[in-house]
């Protein structure tokens, strides 16, 4: 028990939590310190936390609670306690980026995302533990972040994946009802992959960036990391939207049910979803990853019609997404580079890795932003025939803590690079728990979808859910 | 000392590489550097083998990240850079077999507006 609240309860939806507290079966202030006194039981053994920010919380708790009572309830979020990746600006705490270099930096503004999730009635109880710099240098080892290495709540000697590791192993350990991460190629769904969790990469544009961390302006996606889909699309439909303070931001609606009615009705529908398999997707992935991805297979032809052996684009994206990033983050962090400090990096390679990035030509930059347009048009003429792709979310489970990723699996891998090439041309993909690998690690399958399509590979990974139980396992912490 | 001896170090790499500064510009030619994707594995698996030409490039890249931060880095790491670039090398080379034609814009566009 926390605080009078069970640890069953910290393990529930967004949805669940949410009616529990319209209902007032349990308040805000309540559910507040269960997780804050969880993050703090708990939070420490998974390197999952930065900040924890109890005072702050629970007055938005109390606040929460006052106008749920007056009868002013703001919606499904209304009271959820939240820990956000610690690249989002916030007035109440330090944003450190995950690097000592900037351990004590105060921004002294909230992000917009935090903005909005405030008004939504969110509340924000930690600021969570992230690989240093979202990744941008190169790095090749869990041991990535001044907090240390983030570890899978599913065996601590794993890896929690990054760059949103405390996001994914805070979201599957319930230490907080939901996270938000970052996405710049791989960061949300590899993380949510090597924690169990469901974790949504939005369309490039669909949620606000400013206030968070830059690591690269043309690639860089905030997004939701849950214990379901549903929740997944009840946390977006908050934070999406046009924000004149971020000039790459869309004004596209996203509209998702509170009542989840788009799952329902879709699954009533006549015509069935339609799936694709990526061709050579799961062919040299670990022998579990290709079983459970096999069994999901067998559960989605259940509801959708899927067509096997999907083409996929035959483009540089692994390249134009490093060319992107080398260049743009050695511009983001040119200070960091040129005063030496990138020294005080935690991972050895992060060290050196911007220094072999500031030497990016121009030319080079531009060529591969160029190839940017016919990726988009090769891969939206593919995607708009069906309503998701699907592939293991990664080839491997999770990386062991202390060796090195390149050393950790040899001869594994390949294939086509899905996360890459979502990244390179913007679309939306969403990671979901499918089964179980090697030393009790999770598993994930990935849907991925044509940009602007987040409401339909929701409804599509909801019904995979709701034909499975992956998602309601919990870790042994 | 220890410091002193630190510096000693950083004045002889800066040496070497004003030594070698102008070969490295000879060297120079369109040679692309990129670091791997922010996913191991994934970028790398498409690199095409190495040749002479980028070994050479690599050298003379990595001259540059001597000439300009030797003073930050010790011989491993410029190895490691050495590594990386060569790396790197292999992938813009994927770069420039894509075609496009003379009108496919960067994906950015600049706007006169404020907003």
């Amino acid at each position: 028990m926390y605080k009078d609240i069970s640890e069953d309860t910290l393990y529930l939806s967004v949805r669940e939590l949410g009616r529990m507290i319209r209902a007032r079966e349990i308040s805000s202030v309540a559910l507040t310190e269960a997780y804050v006194e969880r993050l703090e039981k708990v939070g420490p053994r998974l390197g999952a936390v930065v900040t924890i920010m109890r005072d702050p919380a629970t007055r938005e708790a109390r606040a929460a609670d006052r106008e749920i009572r007056a009868g002013r309830y703001r919606g499904p979020l209304h009271g959820i306690p939240y820990g956000a990746k610690d690249l989002l600006a916030t007035k109440a705490a330090p944003t450190t980026w995950g690097a000592e270099p900037y351990r004590n930096q105060m921004l002294g503004r909230d992000a917009t995302v935090v903005t909005k999730l405030r008004d939504a009635g969110a509340v924000l109880i930690a600021k969570l533990a992230m690989v240093e710099l979202a990744g941008g240098f190169g790095y090749n080892n869990a041991d990535a972040s001044f907090t240390g290495p983030g570890r899978t709540p599913w065996n601590l000697e794993y890896w929690s994946g990054g760059s949103s590791s405390g996001p994914g192993a805070a979201t599957a350990a319930g230490l907080v009802a939901f996270a938000i991460g970052s996405e710049t190629s791989g960061s949300i769904i590899t993380p949510a992959a090597f924690c169990g969790v469901s974790g949504l990469r939005p369309t490039y544009g669909r949620v606000s960036r400013h206030g968070a961390m830059a690591l690269s302006w043309t690639l860089d996606k905030l997004g939701p990391m849950c214990r379901t889909a549903d929740d997944c699309g009840l946390v977006l439909a908050a934070i999406a939207g046009r924000d004149p303070l971020d000039p790459t931001s869309a004004s596209r609606p996203f509209a998702y049910p509170e009542s989840g009615a788009a799952v329902q009705t879709r699954r009533g529908n006549a015509r069935r979803f339609k799936v694709g398999i990526i061709k050579g997707s799961f062919d040299r992935v670990q022998p579990e990853v290709k079983k459970n991805f096999e069994e999901s297979v067998a559960v989605i032809r259940r509801f959708a019609q899927v067509d096997e052996s999907v083409e996929f684009p035959d483009m540089p994206f692994g390249p134009v997404v490093g060319t992107i990033v080398s260049a743009e983050g050695a511009s983001a962090f040119r200070d960091l580079v040129e005063s030496g400090r990138a020294g005080e990096l935690r991972a050895v390679s992060d060290r050196w890795g911007g220094y072999a990035a500031s030497m990016v030509l121009a030319v080079d930059y531009l060529q591969a932003m160029r190839i940017r347009g016919p990726m988009k048009r090769a891969m939206d003429a593919l995607y708009s025939k069906y309503d998701a792709l699907i592939a293991p979310s990664r080839a491997t489970v999770s990386y062991p803590v202390g060796v090195d990723f390149d050393k950790a699996y040899p001869g594994v891998g390949g294939g086509p690079a899905v996360i890459p090439a979502g990244n390179a041309v913007g679309q939306p993909a969403i990671s979901v728990p499918n089964g179980s690998g090697a030393n009790n690690l999770p598993t994930g399958i990935q849907f991925t979808g044509r940009i602007w399509s987040e409401a339909r590979l929701l409804a599509v990974a909801s019904a995979y859910q709701q034909a499975t139980e992956w998602h309601r396992k919990r870790p042994p912490v | 000392m220890k410091k002193r001896k630190r510096e000693t170090g950083s004045r002889e790499i800066e040496a070497r590489a004003r030594r070698e500064f102008a070969k490295t510009l000879v060297a120079l030619a369109a040679t692309p550097i990129v670091t791997s994707s922010l996913i191991p594995g994934e970028a790398r698996a498409q690199t095409p083998q190495p040749a002479d030409a980028v070994s050479s490039a690599s050298d003379a890249m990595t001259q540059v990240v001597r000439a300009r931060y030797g003073k930050y880095l010790k011989e491993d790491q410029v190895a490691e850079i050495r590594r990386s670039v060569e790396r790197a090398i292999r992938n813009g080379d994927r770069l420039k077999q894509v075609k496009l034609e003379n009108g496919d814009e960067p994906a950015f566009a600049f706007s006169a507006d404020f907003e």
